[in-house]
């Protein structure tokens, strides 16, 4: 079966957090024959792929496990823009448009993901037999 | 038949989903939405309660033995035999 997952949680506290939640859901359907659609990352999600987040030594960490799932699996994995944006989540694009002489940006988001629009979220459940919302 | 995901301890998001949940829909706690089903006695009442084992555990939680303990790999197939999956927040 065909799955779209969409991650509004940030990944900071892995109990309080769906984020984790939503990665255990989908390594598991990923192991059980099925598959994934997109991986949609949207509000406070989009933090779950930010390369310049620092998990404390100990602790699972949360955008690297993301980063592996969507390189093994080759997944679709979108960052909603406006979002990340706001939150300081940028690719490459984004980093040069914004980027000014008073201010530099960094361009942080993990590899294997891109920054798009609320389409490919309506695109997605279009697509998938299922979308599963991990608030 | 709807599969209803609360995974916030939001009292106003449960009777959101209590409201319009029909009796042969199952509703499925993760997370922080697992705290709904020790302090709501009437859930232990209805059928088709499910909730991650996991995170239980991980909150110290004695449950009802109404409650059905699964795992991701039910919480999957739950997803697959239930159309649509709603999450309420």
């Amino acid at each position: 079966m065909l799955f779209t997952l969409v991650i509004h949680a940030a990944p900071h506290s892995l109990l309080g957090s769906t984020a984790y939640n939503a990665y255990q859901f989908a390594q598991c359907l990923l192991q059980e024959g099925h598959s994934i659609h997109r991986l949609f990352f949207y509000g406070e999600g989009v933090h779950n792929l930010n390369a310049q987040a620092i998990t404390p030594q100990g602790e699972f960490d949360l955008p690297a496990a993301w980063q592996a799932l969507i390189t093994q699996y080759q997944l679709d994995s979108v960052v909603c823009i406006a979002a990340a944006l706001r939150r300081g989540v940028l690719d490459d694009n984004e980093q040069r448009r914004h980027q000014t002489a008073q201010r530099a940006l960094a361009n942080n988001l993990l590899d294997g993901s891109e920054l798009s629009g609320l389409g490919q979220l309506i695109d997605a459940t279009a697509h998938s037999d299922r979308t599963i919302t991990f608030a | 038949m709807t599969l209803h995901i609360v995974s916030q301890n939001n009292p106003l998001a449960l009777k959101n989903c209590l409201a319009v949940a029909a009796a042969d829909d199952a509703l499925m706690f993760i997370n922080d939405g697992v705290y709904a089903l020790a302090t709501h006695a009437a859930l232990a009442k209805r059928p088709l309660i499910y909730a991650l084992e996991e995170d239980i555990k991980a909150r110290g939680l004695t449950l009802s033995q109404t409650v059905n303990r699964i795992h991701y790999r039910q919480f999957v197939a739950l997803s697959c035999e239930y159309n649509p999956v709603q999450s309420w927040y």
